[in-house]
Parts: C-alpha cells; sequence; structure tokens
C-alpha cells in the first residue's frame, strides 16, 4: 500500500489555516492530487456544518481529532491520535496523495513531530504584528514554508510588510516564505506549487531533476 | 523471538520501578489527555462545578465502573499474557467490550489501546503485540485500552499488582488533568484530590485481583448518560 505525503499546517489562531486549506484544496485537486484533511480544530457543529455548505471534499475526506485542549502535544509530544486519523484515511482512501494536517491555533513556538509529518507548514498573519519574523518562534524559523497571509490588510493595520520580507528572509536563513491573501486568492499557486515540489516530487522543477 | 531489551524481574526491583513510571507518565504518548470520560459534558451542563464535585465524580467512576470492569479484566490479560495466551486475551478484550455498551466509550478505549499498542510496538518489540496487531487489522481484537496496557506491561516486566497501579494512577492524573484543563478544579486542589483517592485507588486494586471475570459490573447511571451527551455536544475540547 502507498503511503500518503503529510503536511502539517501551523500557526496561531485566526492566522487563517483553514481558509488556506480551503484555497489550496481545490487547486490540488484541479491537479489530480488526491487530498484529505485531518483538522485539530476545537470541534463545533458550525465547522462541519461550514465544510458542508463549502462542499469542496466529500466530508468523509475531513477528519477531526480532538485535542483536550491541548493543541501543541497533539502534533508533538503525543501525536498519536492524529496518526490513527491518518492511517484510518489511508486504509479508507487507499489512492490518497496527500493528507493535511492542521494544527488547532497554537503560539509561535509549536512545531510539528517528523514522525507525523515529512514537512509543516507555518501561518501567520499580518494583523498580528509585523514583529512576528523578528521574534524567532521555532514554529516560524523551523517549518519547512512560511506564509504570511490577508497581505491586503498591512495598510490597514499599520504592518510594515517590507519590513516583514527583510526579517522573514533573514530569520529562516534562505527557507521560502510566502505571501497570501486567501479572499483573493493572491499567493495560492505558488503554495500548491510549493507542495507539489517538495512533498509530491512533481512540478516544473522536479521534472527538470529528473530528465 | 529475541527482544532487543532486557526484561527486568523481581530481582531488579529498580527497573521494575522505572517500567512503571515510563507507562504511568501521563508523556507516555497514548492519546488520554484527549478523554475526559463524561467530564467535560458534565461540566458544561454544570452538573459539576466544584473540587468537591470532581472529586466525588472520579471516586464514583472508579468504585463503581473502573474498578468493577476495567480493573478486573486488565488483571486478567496480565495473566493471560504471561501464560501467553492470546485466545484468552482476546476472550478478556470481547468481555470487557461487552461491558462497554456507551459507543462513544468504546470508541475511546480503542482508540488510546491502538495508540498505545503502536507505541509500545516500536518501544518493546514483541511477538504478542504483532499478533494483537494483526487481530486488529483482521477483526477479532477490539484493542481495548486495558487490555493492551496489560500485555504491553507484561511484557515490558511489569509484574499484576505494578500494572494495576501504572493503569489506575494515569487514569486518575488524566482524569485530574482534563478537570484542571476544562477549569472546573486548580492545580492544587488537584493534587489534594489525587492524595485523597489513594485508599480507594489502592482497594480496587486488590478487589480487582481476586475476582473472575464473571463478576465484572458497572453502575454509574448519570455517568453514562454524560458520556452519551458527549457525543453530542455542539463545542467539545475531549474525545470522551
Amino acid at each position: 500500500m502507498k503511503s500518503a505525503a503529510r503536511l502539517g499546517i501551523g500557526g496561531p489562531v485566526g492566522s487563517g489555516k483553514t481558509a488556506l486549506i480551503e484555497g489550496i484544496v481545490p487547486i490540488l485537486m484541479e491537479q489530480g492530487v488526491e487530498v484529505a484533511v485531518v483538522t485539530n480544530d476545537l470541534l463545533t457543529t458550525e465547522d462541519a456544518d461550514r465544510l458542508k455548505r463549502k462542499g469542496f471534499l466529500s466530508a468523509d475526506r475531513i477528519v477531526g481529532v480532538e485535542t483536550g485542549s491541548c493543541p501543541h502535544t497533539a502534533i508533538r509530544e503525543d501525536p498519536t491520535m492524529n496518526q490513527l486519523a491518518v492511517q484510518d484515511l489511508e486504509l479508507l482512501f487507499p489512492q490518497l496523495d496527500l493528507i493535511l494536517i492542521e494544527s488547532g491555533g497554537d503560539n509561535l513556538a509549536s512545531t510539528f513531530s517528523y514522525e507525523l509529518v515529512d514537512a509543516y507548514m507555518f501561518v501567520i498573519d499580518v494583523g498580528a504584528g509585523d514583529d512576528i519574523p523578528r521574534k524567532n518562534g521555532p514554529g516560524f524559523v523551523q517549518s519547512e514554508l512560511a506564509v504570511v497571509n490577508k497581505v491586503d490588510l498591512a495598510p490597514y493595520v499599520g504592518a510594515d510588510l517590507e519590513l516583514m520580507r527583510l526579517q522573514s528572509e533573514q530569520y529562516r536563513q534562505e527557507k521560502p516564505v510566502m505571501y497570501t491573501n486567501c479572499k483573493t486568492g493572491e499567493g495560492l499557486e505558488e503554495v500548491v506549487a510549493f507542495i507539489q515540489k517538495t512533498l509530491l516530487f512533481s512540478g516544473p522543477m522536479a521534472t527538470a531533476s529528473v530528465s | 523471538m529475541n527482544n532487543a531489551f532486557s526484561t527486568p524481574s523481581v530481582e531488579h526491583p529498580i527497573e521494575q520501578q522505572l517500567v512503571l513510571l515510563q507507562l504511568a507518565d501521563s508523556f507516555f504518548p497514548s492519546g488520554s489527555y484527549t478523554l475526559s470520560h463524561g467530564l467535560e459534558s458534565l461540566v458544561q451542563e454544570g452538573a459539576i462545578g466544584s473540587a468537591k464535585d470532581i472529586e466525588t465524580f472520579i471516586r464514583i467512576l472508579l468504585c463503581n465502573k473502573i474498578g468493577g470492569t476495567d480493573l478486573i479484566a486488565l488483571a486478567h490479560a496480565h495473566r493471560a499474557s504471561a501464560h501467553q495466551d492470546l485466545d484468552q486475551i482476546r476472550e478478556i478484550d470481547a468481555r470487557l467490550f461487552s461491558q462497554t455498551p456507551i459507543e462513544k466509550t468504546r470508541t475511546a478505549a480503542r482508540q488510546s489501546g491502538r495508540a498505545l499498542l503502536m507505541v509500545a510496538q516500536k518501544t518493546w518489540p514483541h511477538e504478542q503485540l504483532e499478533q494483537l496487531h494483526q487481530s486488529v487489522a483482521s477483526g477479532h481484537f477490539n484493542c481495548l485500552h486495558p487490555i493492551v496496557f496489560a500485555v504491553v506491561a507484561q511484557i515490558a516486566g511489569l509484574n499484576e499488582s505494578a500494572t494495576l497501579t501504572a493503569f489506575i494512577h494515569s487514569f486518575v492524573t488524566g482524569l485530574l488533568g482534563a478537570g484542571i484543563r476544562l477549569g472546573a478544579v486548580g492545580h492544587l486542589q488537584a493534587q489534594q484530590i489525587r492524595l485523597s483517592l489513594s485508599d480507594d485507588m489502592a482497594e480496587i486494586c486488590r478487589e480487582a485481583r481476586v475476582r473472575s471475570l464473571d463478576e465484572m459490573w458497572s453502575c454509574t447511571p448519570q455517568i453514562d448518560i454524560a458520556q452519551m451527551r458527549q457525543a453530542k455536544l455542539s463545542r467539545r475540547l475531549f474525545a470522551s
């Protein structure tokens, strides 16, 4: 049985992790990628209703894992419940290429266990302050991809996007940083290209390296 | 099957205690922090709001349910594992399953049992664990947490009494942790409750060792209803 690639999505509450998933999953599906999602959000029927209304992914491909209000434990110290959810999805959908594991919102120090995921993205938003990159939080600094979301809001919340760009590059030591606006879709193609190249080993760059 | 680790025996009490501490530690990864055993539901509906309520809740759960079901099954499963009797282990698992009629509670017990088995297979590799893993896949083993715990502890070298102690300790501390995170009890009160429960914890462990499987029983109607309601909560943090 093939095993699906696993991508963690971490970041503070309200930074846009769910919106990012809602934005990239349809693009991945268009490109023929078989996707499922494990979410560690606070479980509410509102969330389920929202996903049903969106209808971008069949409901049985979205699994909620309760974290007993320990979001970082569920992705790092004791990711067993997430691992079981991943195993069950793989049994149910053997054709899966990619499983996204969305952390419940957490602080800048939250990192994923590499026994749970192959790579993870860390999502922040400009509204939380343009000093986030230089706070050197392990989640933001160590992640394979950092996403700065809600870039359209920068002028309204007094965030200096150029400073964020500069310091993100400086603190992440040339690991990729992408800038998105999930409302308009800005930057989402780049995020998908990163997933294709890094986790699914396809796309222009991977093909070039093979040929 | 040869094992990479040496099994501590009674001649090595410190090694025994180290195994006990490793297995009973809330740091041990088997998802226990996601369980509240009906406590979240009772806190949400306002039935539990004080440290005294929490203590009563845990005491009833221990004396009227866990002691009479999980612990009896656990003691028997430990003996069956020591006798390398896998059929008997599966039989005890089925008997405990029949004593656990609430779907949410069953699911939670299976999930944490699967998590424990997954971690134990990597930590204490052993043929019994491999065979139980295959039995889960073929649908012949429910993989309830107390049963897996008994087998893992036996393989790791813990005697029956220490296994019961480790199980009940992690059960109670897990529940107190849930109480703290639900805001129903403080960290100091939690330690006081833990201490005041010691006599009951010890008593149900002693009792479980002399009971037959036919003597399994439980009677916790209000907690049962709370565990059923957990599945219907519109907002919840815990899996049970």
